[in-house]
């Protein structure tokens, strides 16, 4: 190198301290002065000393210094102090008055380039700090906010929205982060709960719900869990099993755990990943078609509600010659694709059954309100007053035995009734027991007591979950009206008197026992159901009250077909969990879904091409494929033994198909075909009804109507069948506390992993769910409504 | 294998190891239904500052922990793997919102600067070598002023002593301009261009023209156009050796701004752990 550009020599080269604010104008000249700027940046080129003198060069000083000796000569001499490595001592030396005679150019320091990226720094700094000011300075309302993350979904996104509208904000003056000194760790939690303003109906209203895993009560996912713990372990995902290890707690489950929102518009707010429904579970296996545990008597999870014995109909009763013109030939002749395609309907009875069974649904008279005679005279001494002035005014003075219904709203003291009359020898407790008694009929029942004294018993009599009490007791009130205006046309006669109800029943009120009675006008009369709910829901205080049903005796199957019983012979008489009893007059379950976390579309199915015929008629070989019917005689015979009277318990049944194999559905659906998401047969949420419309929000939102689809070359186009799966997974809504232990809506290995559906058997599986919940729930009107004409679920007698 | 190698091979493995396990994590805090961008956010916070602790080392020179070189290398590694926890944070997507955007500018900003960074302070040190002698950013300006002295004064020396003028006319034409030059910072990173092929083109063509007594001259002239050559290769080099912390460190400075706001913010609209 023939000119090297460095050389270090502490005499010979100036040392750079490159960590100082300023640098000298003209270092990039290459003529930085030795000096350099003061630490304020300021020029030292004229810098004048404290002496007076001026500095250049250097700053000249008098006296010369000797550094071996130590010793000062020639101390009235200025001498020059440049640097050695600056040239040492100039010429000329320093003027008399001490200045240097090398005076500098003045210049304008330069910064350094750290002090110049140290300026940056605080610059940017600075701006951001100021930035985040004004942006944190007002709490975000709109969504056009900066400090909104993203755009919200759709179906969130109204012109009211705001942030508010999903994040609790409290009114404190932080701004945007007004509730940060109110954190308590999770705040999804506390925005959880704005979720459920609008969607209350997730845990059903009930707040120790709302946040469990599948909005499900503890102890009975606590039942499943025990349930699932007994099977063999399967192979599990290795991602699986980890995040299973750090699991969310299953009793605080926020909205914001599976539904992200500020994804977009579009973003799907639904999907689940079947590793992230397995690990929560205890038994998880790998896949759809590989684990997934066996169904073992689904989809025939309950008897129907109905009794209909599809083998001995169409093997027996349709072959013969009375009933061959009315024998049914498909099963779409009884059943029928439900708006939007999710399950298959029934048909009502006037389509389905009444052309062979119309003749034998009707009953006789039935006493509706018959008084026992009461020996008043010799129970004088046990009245009060009041009481005996009322039973001195007693006309029903009749002969005739107590009506069921009154036997039924005494309770346990109808037992009583027998000893009302005579009372010659009764013993004063039996004429106190029987003073009580009169007592209870005359002022709590007897119509000539307050208007609403029969209604307030019938209420508390029928003790039915969805019928309002305002109903029951509008019910009562209206006998009350009937008896009194029939008792007072006939005041002057001794001739019954009748009067016609609108759908075809009969009152008749006779003068001469003081009794009133009602000839049902057919199926489906709604004063019948009504009796026969309230003495239903009475059994088991009152025994008799299955002689009113009906299904006490030994006749057919046990059910006494001459009176109520034509009716319990076909409508299940059922044992809930809670120990009461009801009787099914809708085709499904109305109370309680056994399924809630289960959905099955049968349209996406039966449509098939292989399993429809060219004239796009559903073919029978279409349902056959999966649901094939017991012709075996042992398993038909259990199967009716299931309907007999007296069998109350809707889970111990014989179903009268055969049982589902899980190879009916892992031959489509697998990953590559048909897909085996957990989402596509199971739901998560277990609710009552559907998750839409909003609810609760100070806006009108329109309620989505399910158009019927009558060109099945519309049926298939992509939006259609968008509109039909948002309609049938938010019509698969459910009850929130299943009534079956087996349901296993939590593990997808339980038995009847509930896959594919029908939650009840054989002849019902291709039945509506909540058709008639009478609620105005349903987002599906059309075909619901056509079934609730069947249902009649308004107490109200004709007036 | 030298030491140095050894090293990244080590450090390269850490990180990947990292990485996977913070891959696993986000994934199975995904699965269990865990807020997996609640964790990595704070995963990526606490890395910002970590990374932070870098310049406050340098500042603090008397609080030995650990040696520079040490820190400098966690801090390439973490740096990286910041980025990574950065794509889990973001789902590698684009964020939609304006204050999430600036967020996620400023980190790529400063991520990539300080890739850029990384990428000059290993490359150019290296080229460095291949041109003459290493300087002192400070001494460089004199450096280059004496070169220049050094350069007039052999033309003036071949003017006055042998009275010609050709190297004189070719000095002022060709020469004067390139000793008079500050290189562009990006000369660090094309230093063989064409421009100084040229020169080299108009210096042999010139030499012919020359009578005997001017040839050595040249031949110092032609030394000192090379040590102008290596210094303004120094000089671009030990600029853009600085310039690309006038983008890292001010926008860092930014980043744990903004980071801090959006923590704050994200804790106080549902936050879940």
């Amino acid at each position: 190198m023939a000119n090297p550009v460095n050389r270090f020599k502490h005499s010979e080269t100036a040392y750079n301290r490159p960590n100082q604010k300023f640098a000298c104008g003209h270092e990039c000249d290459g003529k930085a002065c030795a000096l350099g700027p003061d630490a304020k940046g300021r020029c030292r080129g004229d810098f004048v000393t404290q002496y007076g003198r001026r500095a250049g060069e250097c700053i000249p000083a008098k006296g010369q210094y000797n550094r071996v000796t130590g010793e000062t000569t020639q101390e009235d001499r200025w001498f020059c102090s440049r640097d050695p490595a600056l040239g040492g001592r100039c010429e000329d030396g320093p003027l008399p008055d001490g200045s240097c005679c090398l005076p500098l150019t003045p210049c304008h320091p330069t910064k350094s380039l750290r002090h110049q990226r140290g300026t940056l720094t605080l610059l940017l700094a600075g701006l951001t700090f100021a930035l985040v000011l004004i942006l944190f300075a007002n709490r975000p309302e709109s969504l056009s906010h900066p400090l909104n993350p993203g755009p919200i979904t759709s179906v969130h996104s109204t012109a009211q929205t705001t942030c508010a509208t999903c994040h609790r904000q409290p009114a404190e003056a932080l701004g945007a982060l007004s509730a940060l000194p109110k954190y308590h760790g999770d705040r999804a939690f506390l925005d959880a709960h704005q979720c459920a303003i609008c969607h209350h109906e997730i845990g059903a209203g009930k707040k120790e719900h709302l946040f469990t895993a599948h909005t499900l009560p503890q102890d009975y996912l606590a039942k499943l869990t025990q349930k699932a713990e007994k099977r063999p372990p399967a192979t599990v995902p290795v991602m699986v099993s980890l995040a299973s290890r750090v699991g969310v707690d299953k009793r605080k489950i926020a909205c914001a755990s599976c539904h992200q929102e500020h994804q977009g518009a579009q973003a799907d707010l639904r999907h689940m990943s079947n590793a992230q429904c397995q690990v929560c579970h205890t038994g998880p296996f790998h896949s759809f078609s590989q684990g997934h545990p066996e169904f073992t008597s689904y989809p025939y999870h309950r008897r129907t509600h109905h009794f209909f014995d599809h083998e001995t109909h169409f093997n027996e009763y349709f072959k013969t010659d009375e009933f061959k013109q009315f024998a049914k030939n498909a099963c779409t002749d009884c059943h029928s694709e439900q708006t939007g395609g999710g399950k298959m309907l029934t048909g009502t009875f006037e389509d389905s059954c009444a052309d062979c069974h119309h003749a034998n649904t009707t009953v006789g008279s039935w006493d509706i309100l018959a008084f026992p005679r009461i020996d008043t005279a010799r129970m004088a001494d046990q009245l009060e007053p009041e009481l005996a002035e009322k039973l001195a005014r007693w006309d029903s003075a009749s002969g005739r035995e107590i009506s069921s219904l009154l036997r039924i709203l005494l309770g346990q003291q109808h037992r009583e009734v027998e000893s009302l009359y005579p009372l010659r020898r009764a013993t004063e407790e039996e004429k106190q027991a029987a003073a009580a008694v009169a007592q209870t009929l005359v002022e709590e029942i007897y119509p000539e007591g307050s208007a609403g004294t029969l209604g307030q018993r019938l209420r508390e009599s029928a003790l039915l979950e969805d019928v309002e009490p305002d109903q029951a007791e509008r019910l009562g009130t209206n006998l009350v009206e009937v008896f009194t205006n029939l008792r007072a046309a006939a005041r002057d006669s001794e001739e019954p008197v009748v009067s016609t109800t609108d759908s075809g029943g009969t009152f008749t009120y006779d003068p001469v026992e003081g009794a009133l009675s009602y000839q049902p006008s057919g199926h489906g009369d709604l004063l019948m159901k009504s009796i026969l709910d309230v003495a239903a829901a009475k059994v088991e205080e009152v025994p008799e009250a299955l002689d009113l049903l009906g299904a006490a005796g030994d006749h057919w199957q046990g059910y006494d077909t001459t009176g109520a019983g034509k009716c319990l012979k076909c409508h299940t008489l059922d044992r809930r969990d809670d120990g009461s009893m009801r009787i099914n007059w809708s085709h499904t379950a109305r109370e309680l879904a056994a399924r809630p976390m289960t959905k099955f579309k049968h349209r996406s199915h039966v449509r098939l091409p292989e399993l429809v015929r060219q004239d796009q008629v559903l073919a029978n070989e279409a349902c056959a494929s999966c649901h094939q019917l017991e012709t075996r005689p042992e398993h038909v015979q259990a199967y009716r033994k299931s309907f007999a009277a007296g069998h109350h318990d809707p889970h111990l049944f014989r179903s009268g198909f055969q049982p589902l194999m899980l190879n009916h559905c892992t031959q489509c659906h697998t990953q590559e075909r048909a897909g085996d998401s957990c989402l596509q047969c199971h739901q998560y949420h277990a609710t009552e009804s559907p998750l839409l419309p909003i609810l609760g929000t100070d806006f009108a939102i329109e309620p989505i109507v399910a158009v019927p689809i009558t060109d099945p070359d519309e049926e298939n186009t992509p939006q259609q069948e968008e509109d039909d799966t948002e309609v049938e997974n938010e019509d698969e809504g459910d009850s929130l506390i299943p009534e079956d232990e087996g349901s296993d809506l939590l593990i997808p290995e339980n038995e009847g992993s509930n896959l594919l559906i029908p939650e009840e058997e054989g002849s019902d599986l291709l039945i509506p769910e909540d058709e008639d919940d009478g609620k105005g729930e349903s987002l599906i009107p059309a075909a619901g409504d056509a079934e609730d004409e069947d249902e009649g679920e308004s107490l109200l007698p004709p007036e | 294998m030298n030491r140095f190698q050894k090293r990244r091979l080590y450090s390269l493995a850490a990180l990947a190891v990292a990485v996977v396990l913070t891959l696993l994590a986000c994934r199975a805090l995904d699965i269990a239904l865990r807020p997996s961008p609640t964790y990595s956010g704070l995963l990526l916070l606490a890395t910002v500052l970590g990374l932070t602790l870098f310049n406050a080392r340098k500042k603090l020179p008397f609080l030995v922990v650990l040696k520079a070189s040490t820190w400098m290398q966690i801090h390439i590694y973490v740096g990286l793997f910041s980025v990574v926890v950065f794509l889990l944070h973001c789902d590698f997507k684009l964020p939609s919102g304006v204050f999430e955007s600036l967020l996620a500018a400023v980190f790529v900003i400063v991520s990539a600067s300080g890739v850029i960074g990384l990428y000059l302070t290993r490359s150019l040190p290296r080229k460095m070598t291949n041109f003459g002698e290493p300087a002192i950013p400070e001494q460089i300006p004199a450096r280059r002023r004496k070169i220049q002295d050094e350069a007039e004064a052999l033309v003036l020396k071949s003017e006055a002593e042998l009275h010609s003028s050709s190297l004189t006319d070719f000095y002022l034409n060709h020469l004067r301009p390139f000793f008079h030059r500050r290189p562009h910072v990006l000369f660090a990173l094309r230093a063989s261009g064409t421009r100084m092929r040229e020169l080299d083109e108009q210096i042999g063509s010139i030499s012919r023209y020359l009578a005997e007594a001017e040839r050595p001259l040249l031949k110092q002239l032609c030394e000192l156009v090379e040590v102008k050559r290596n210094l303004d290769y120094q000089s671009a080099a030990q600029r853009l050796l600085r310039l690309w912390l006038f983008i890292h460190i001010p926008f860092t400075y930014s980043l744990l701004i903004l980071a801090i706001a959006h923590a704050a913010l994200a804790l106080s609209y549902g936050a879940r752990f």
